[in-house]
C-alpha cells in the first residue's frame, strides 16, 4: 500500500497530536476536555481578543501608613488581549479619591513599552512579554487560565481529588511558557476553575486566586468575582468587572509617536560603595542601599532592605576595615525596608526606632530580639554625641518616619521620601517636600545632599530647590479612560 | 501664708472653669464645622434616609481553612424614619453557607423578623429603634454626623493626630449600646476620615471613610472600610444614599407569611443525661457534651464557660470526675472561646495538626505540646466511648465529628442544631455537605446535639431538612439581590 506524501504528514501530525494528548495522560486529558467545555468549548478555543475592565479594591499589607492598619485602594484596570497576533495592552490607574496613579504598558506582538502621559515619554522595556505586561491581570480572568491550560495541556499533572469547602475538586498542575506554575481546583461537577495557586517570590507564601458567580458573555464563561489571597491574606477582592469577547481593537495597542524618550536610568546591577565624606559611606544595589556612617569602633546604618550583611561587607571591603554594625535606625515599617532586620539582629545590632514599629521590626526580624536592643526616639534623639541625628517626621508615606541627618556630611538619609533613578536632573516634586523641608530647617539639619534606599544617587540641596519649584500636579487620567470614571 | 491657699485654689478652680469652658466651645465649634462640611441644615432637617450597601465580608476566625480568609456578599439597605422612630434593615447575604434574605423592622412600637426566603415572621422584643441598625450606622459617616450633634453635650475634644499625612481633630461622644465613639475630624475639610471605638474582647474597632460625595445637599463617604484590631473586615463595593425618600411600604409585614415557631428558653443552665454516662449542658448559645470515660470524661464544645457546664454535669451526674480530653471540633473563633479554661483545666486539646495554632493563638500561657493530640483521620478517646473522625464540610475543611457509639449520637457544633421548639433548622450549605460527610462514613446514628442549639435532632430530621436542596434565588421583587 502506498502512502501519499500529504496522507504520511496527516498521520504524522495526527500520532503527534495524539502522542502529545497521551504524554498528559488520559484522566487529565478528560478533566481538561471538561474545563474547555465549561469556558465555552469552540467559542473559547476559537476566541481570538477580549477585553477585560476589571475594578477592584487592594490591601496594602505590611505597606500601610501605620502598621496597626490595613490600607485599602483603589485597582482599575483595561486590559486588551489579542491572542491572534500576540499582543496586549493594560491602561491601569491606582490610587484613592483624587490621588491616583497611572500605569499604561503595551506589548505590541515584539517588544514592551511602558508610556508616560504625564510626561508624555515612552519607554521601551525588555522585561515585558504577553504573559507579563499587564501585572498579571489576565490570570484574574478564569476563561484565560483555561485557554491556556489547553494549550500547554501535554504537561498538565493530574495530582488527585480534594474537598474544598466540602465540594469535591479536581486538582491539575501545569505551567506555560513565561508564566509561573498554576495548580487548579476544578469542580468536579462543572468543571469551573474555583480556585488557581501560584508561588510568590517570598519562599513559602503563595497566591490563590478564587473565582465565583460564573457569568457567560459571547459564549464564553467567566468569573464575575475573583478575590486574591497572598499567603492566606486578602490581597484583593472585586468591585466590578465585565468582559468583552472578541472586540475589535482597531486603535488598540498604539505608542503615542508624539511622545519622547523617557529620561535615562542609571543601572544599580552591581554593588557599589561610594564614600561621601570621610567614613560616611552609601552602599548598595538594585534597589536597596544603606548609609553607613563610621563611629569609630563600629558603624551606625540605616536603610533596612534585605541584603544589609553583603551591603555592610561591601563598605568593610571598600574602607578596609571588619569594624561591626552597633546601631540600625530603621526608617519606617514597610516591609521592603524591613527585610534586612534578621540581619541586623545576627549581627548585634541595636534597633534605633519609635515604639510603634517594634512589633513589626521583631515580626520581619523572625527571631527573639532582646527588649534593650531597641532604642526608642520619641520625637528626635542623636547617636554617638551627634554624630547622626534622627527626627521623627509623620508623612502621607508612613504615619511615623525616621530621617537622619549626619551633620559631618551635611547628609540626609530619607528612605523612600526624596530620590532620584535617573542619570540627571533633579526629580519633580511633590506637596510633602514643603513640609519636609520645613522640618529639615526647624531641626537646623542643614543639608546639602539627600541619600535614599532605593538609589545609588545622591541628590543636592539644588535639586531639593529645583523639585520645589517644580511640583507635579495631580496626576490626572487620560482621556477616555472608562477605568478613571467614578 | 493662709491667705494664698484658697487664692490658689479660687485660681485653680477659675482656671479650670475656663478650660471646661474653652474645651465646649472647642468641641461646639468643630461640630458646627462637621455639621455644616455634611450639609447643615439639610442634614439636620432630614426626615427619612435610606443607606444601600453592597459589602464584601472577610470572614477572618469563620473561614473554612484556618489558613484562608473566606470573603461573603451582604447587600444591605437601613432605612430611618426620624419623625415616626421607625428603621427597617433589609439584608441579602451570599456565602459558602448559602444566600439569606432577611429583614428586621421596628414599626415605632414592635419589633418584627422576617425571613423572605422561608416567608416567615416572628416578633422580636429586642428590636428597638436605638439599636437596630446600629453596626449600619457606625459605618455611615452621615449617620456619625447626625449622633454627633445629638450627642453635643456628651463631646470631649480628645487631641490632635497626624492620620495619612494631614491633621485631624478628635472628638469622642456616647453612643446608645455601643462603647464611646472617636471620630477623626480632617482639619482642613471638616469631614470624617475615620471613626474607632473599643471593644474590650477584641480591641480597636475602625471605620475608615473616603471618597465623600454629595446628594440631596448632604455629603457622605462613598467607601468605608471597617477594621477589628486593624484587620479588614468589612469593604465596601457601592454605597449610595437617599435622602427624604418615599418610605410608605419600608415597615410593612408582607401577608401571607407564617409565624414561626417559639424558641426554647435557653437563658437559664441546663444539664441533661442523653444516654447512660453520656450528658449534654449549657445555656444561651454554648452547649457541650461530656462523656463518663470511668475516672474522667470526654468532652466536645468549646465556647467560653466550659467550666461552669462541666460542673452542671458533675451535679447531675454525683461525681467530680475531670475533664481530660476535650474535642475542638474546629477553628472557629467562638467555638475557640473555652481553650485558656481547658488550659488551666489540665485537659488535653484533640485536634489537627491545621488547628493547632488556631489554639496556640488564643492562649495566654504556653501550653506544652503533648498536650495536643493531633488526629489523623479517626481515633478513639475514652477507651472506645467516643470515636473522633476528622471530616471536611462547606463550613470548615476540618471537622472533628464527636461520635458516641453506644448512644448512636453524633456532636455536630454548628452544623446541624437548633433551639426552635418544633420544626426543623433551614437548609443550608453546611448541613448539606456534613449530611454527605457523615453518610460517607457509615456510622449508626439516632441524634444530633450542637454547640448552639439544645434541641436533640434525630438522622431522619437531617434528611427532612436536607433532602432536594438547592440554593435559594432571590424572591420576586427584592432589588437588593442583584449584584
Amino acid at each position: 500500500m502506498r502512502v501519499s506524501g500529504i496522507k504520511m504528514l496527516l498521520i504524522l501530525a495526527v500520532l503527534s497530536s495524539w502522542t502529545q494528548v497521551a504524554c498528559a495522560g488520559e484522566h487529565e486529558n478528560r478533566i481538561i476536555d471538561q474545563v474547555v467545555e465549561a469556558y465555552g468549548g469552540s467559542n473559547l478555543l476559537n476566541l481570538k481578543s477580549l477585553v477585560l475592565k476589571d475594578k477592584l479594591k487592594r490591601f496594602t499589607t505590611g505597606q500601610s501608613h501605620s502598621p496597626f492598619e490595613v490600607d485599602l485602594s483603589h485597582y482599575n484596570a483595561v486590559v486588551n488581549i489579542d491572542f491572534i497576533r500576540g499582543r496586549k495592552e493594560m491602561q491601569f490607574v491606582g490610587g484613592e479619591g483624587d490621588n491616583i496613579y497611572i500605569q499604561h504598558n503595551v506589548y505590541d506582538g515584539k517588544k514592551g513599552y511602558r508610556i508616560n502621559h504625564s510626561d508624555q515619554t515612552v519607554s521601551e522595556n525588555g522585561a515585558y512579554r504577553f504573559a507579563t505586561v499587564d501585572r498579571r491581570f489576565s490570570l484574574r480572568i478564569d476563561a484565560v487560565l483555561a485557554k491556556i491550560l489547553h494549550e500547554t495541556r501535554a504537561g498538565a499533572v493530574y495530582e488527585g481529588e480534594v474537598l474544598y469547602q466540602g465540594e469535591p475538586k479536581e486538582k491539575l498542575s501545569f505551567q506555560a511558557e513565561g508564566y509561573p506554575k498554576f495548580t487548579l481546583l476544578i469542580d468536579k461537577e462543572s468543571g469551573l476553575i474555583t480556585k488557581m495557586s501560584r508561588a510568590h517570590w517570598l519562599p513559602g507564601t503563595e497566591f490563590a486566586y478564587i473565582y465565583s458567580r460564573h457569568e457567560h458573555e459571547g459564549g464564553i464563561t467567566f468569573a464575575k468575582d475573583v478575590y486574591v489571597m497572598k499567603g492566606g491574606k486578602p490581597e484583593t477582592l472585586s468591585v466590578s468587572r465585565s468582559l468583552e469577547v472578541n472586540p475589535n481593537l482597531d486603535g488598540a495597542f498604539q505608542v503615542p509617536t508624539s511622545y519622547g524618550p523617557a529620561p535615562r536610568s542609571i543601572s544599580f546591577d552591581e554593588m557599589s560603595v561610594q564614600e561621601l565624606s570621610a567614613g560616611v559611606f552609601l552602599a548598595g544595589q538594585d534597589w536597596g542601599f544603606s548609609i553607613f556612617v563610621d563611629a569609630g569602633p563600629h558603624y551606625v546604618a540605616m536603610g533596612g532592605y534585605e541584603d544589609l550583611k553583603k551591603r555592610l561587607a561591601a563598605v568593610q571591603a571598600y574602607a578596609n576595615n571588619t569594624k561591626p554594625l552597633k546601631y540600625q535606625v530603621v526608617t519606617h515599617h514597610h516591609m521592603d525596608h524591613l527585610g534586612g532586620m534578621g540581619e541586623a539582629a545576627d549581627l548585634g545590632a541595636s534597633f534605633i526606632t519609635v515604639k510603634e514599629h517594634v512589633a513589626s521590626i521583631r515580626k520581619f526580624a523572625g527571631r527573639p530580639i532582646e527588649d534593650e536592643r531597641f532604642i526608642i526616639v520619641e520625637g528626635a534623639d542623636s547617636i554617638e554625641n551627634g554624630l547622626v541625628k534622627v527626627l521623627d517626621f509623620p508623612n502621607g508615606h508612613s504615619n511615623h518616619n525616621l530621617v537622619s541627618y549626619i551633620p559631618a556630611a551635611k547628609l540626609v538619609f530619607t528612605a523612600d521620601y526624596f530620590l532620584s533613578r535617573q542619570e540627571t536632573g533633579a526629580p519633580s516634586g511633590h506637596k510633602g517636600l514643603i513640609e519636609f523641608q520645613e522640618a529639615l530647617r526647624k531641626n537646623d539639619f542643614e543639608a546639602d545632599f539627600f541619600a535614599a534606599a532605593h538609589s545609588g544617587r545622591v541628590l543636592t540641596s539644588a535639586d531639593l530647590k529645583a523639585a520645589l519649584n517644580n511640583i507635579a500636579p495631580p496626576e490626572t487620567c487620560p482621556k477616555n479612560w472608562p477605568q478613571c470614571m467614578k | 501664708m493662709k491667705f494664698i491657699k484658697p487664692v490658689s485654689g479660687a485660681v485653680c478652680g477659675i482656671m479650670a472653669l475656663a478650660s471646661a469652658a474653652l474645651a465646649g466651645e472647642k468641641e461646639n465649634t468643630l461640630i458646627d464645622k462637621v455639621l455644616s462640611a455634611y450639609g447643615g441644615d439639610a442634614l439636620t432637617s432630614v426626615r427619612t434616609l435610606t443607606i444601600n450597601d453592597r459589602y464584601k465580608v472577610l470572614s477572618i476566625g469563620q473561614s473554612a481553612s484556618a489558613d484562608a480568609i473566606d470573603i461573603a456578599l451582604n447587600n444591605v439597605s437601613l432605612t430611618i424614619d426620624f419623625e415616626n422612630e421607625r428603621k427597617s434593615v433589609l439584608s441579602w447575604n451570599k456565602g459558602r453557607g448559602g444566600v439569606f434574605l432577611n429583614q428586621n423592622i421596628f414599626d415605632g412600637e414592635k419589633g418584627m423578623a422576617l425571613n423572605h426566603i422561608l416567608r416567615t415572621r416572628t416578633e422580636n422584643t429586642n428590636l428597638n429603634y436605638e439599636t437596630l441598625g446600629g453596626g449600619i450606622m457606625r459605618t455611615s459617616d452621615v449617620s456619625l454626623v447626625k449622633l454627633l450633634v445629638a450627642a453635643r453635650g456628651t463631646a470631649v475634644h480628645s487631641g490632635e493626630e497626624m492620620y495619612r499625612g494631614r491633621i485631624h481633630d478628635k472628638l469622642t461622644y456616647k453612643m446608645e449600646g455601643s462603647p464611646d465613639l472617636t471620630v477623626f475630624i480632617d482639619q482642613e475639610t471638616g469631614l470624617l476620615s475615620k471613626m474607632t471605638r473599643q471593644n474590650p474582647q477584641i480591641g480597636e474597632l475602625s471605620y475608615v471613610f473616603t471618597e465623600h460625595r454629595r446628594t440631596g445637599g448632604i455629603t457622605y463617604a462613598s467607601d468605608t472600610n471597617f477594621f477589628i484590631a486593624g484587620q479588614p473586615n468589612i469593604v465596601t463595593v457601592s454605597r449610595t444614599i437617599e435622602v427624604n425618600p418615599n418610605i410608605s411600604d419600608k415597615f410593612e409585614v408582607p401577608s401571607g407569611y407564617t409565624a414561626q415557631g417559639g424558641n426554647i428558653d435557653t437563658s437559664e443552665m441546663r444539664s441533661k443525661e442523653l444516654a447512660e454516662g453520656v450528658y449534654f449542658s449549657g445555656q444561651n448559645g454554648g452547649f457541650s457534651i461530656f462523656v463518663d470515660a470511668g475516672d474522667h470524661y470526654v468532652g466536645a464544645g468549646g465556647y467560653p464557660a466550659l467550666p461552669d457546664r462541666l460542673k452542671a454535669v458533675q451535679e447531675l451526674a454525683g461525681n467530680e470526675k475531670p475533664l481530660k480530653d476535650h474535642v475542638v471540633t474546629h477553628h472557629h473563633t467562638d467555638h475557640l472561646g473555652a481553650m485558656n479554661e481547658i488550659a488551666e483545666m489540665g485537659a488535653n486539646f484533640v485536634t489537627v495538626d491545621a488547628h493547632v495554632g488556631a489554639i496556640k493563638d488564643q492562649l495566654a500561657n504556653p501550653v506544652d505540646d503533648n498536650r495536643f493530640v493531633r488526629v489523623n483521620g479517626k481515633q478513639t478517646f475514652g477507651n472506645g466511648k467516643v470515636e473522633v473522625y476528622d471530616i471536611s464540610t462547606a463550613h470548615a475543611d476540618h471537622y472533628l465529628l464527636f461520635y458516641v457509639p453506644r448512644a448512636k449520637l453524633v456532636f455536630s457544633a454548628d452544623h446541624f442544631g437548633t433551639n426552635l421548639e418544633t420544626g426543623l433548622p433551614a437548609a443550608n450549605k453546611n448541613m448539606v455537605t456534613f449530611r454527605s460527610a457523615v453518610e460517607a462514613l457509615n456510622l449508626e446514628i439516632d441524634g444530633f446535639v450542637s454547640a448552639h442549639g439544645v434541641r436533640v435532632l434525630t438522622m431522619d430530621d437531617l434528611k427532612a431538612a436536607t433532602d432536594g436542596y438547592m440554593e435559594a434565588s432571590c424572591p420576586i421583587g427584592f432589588s437588593i439581590c442583584a449584584s
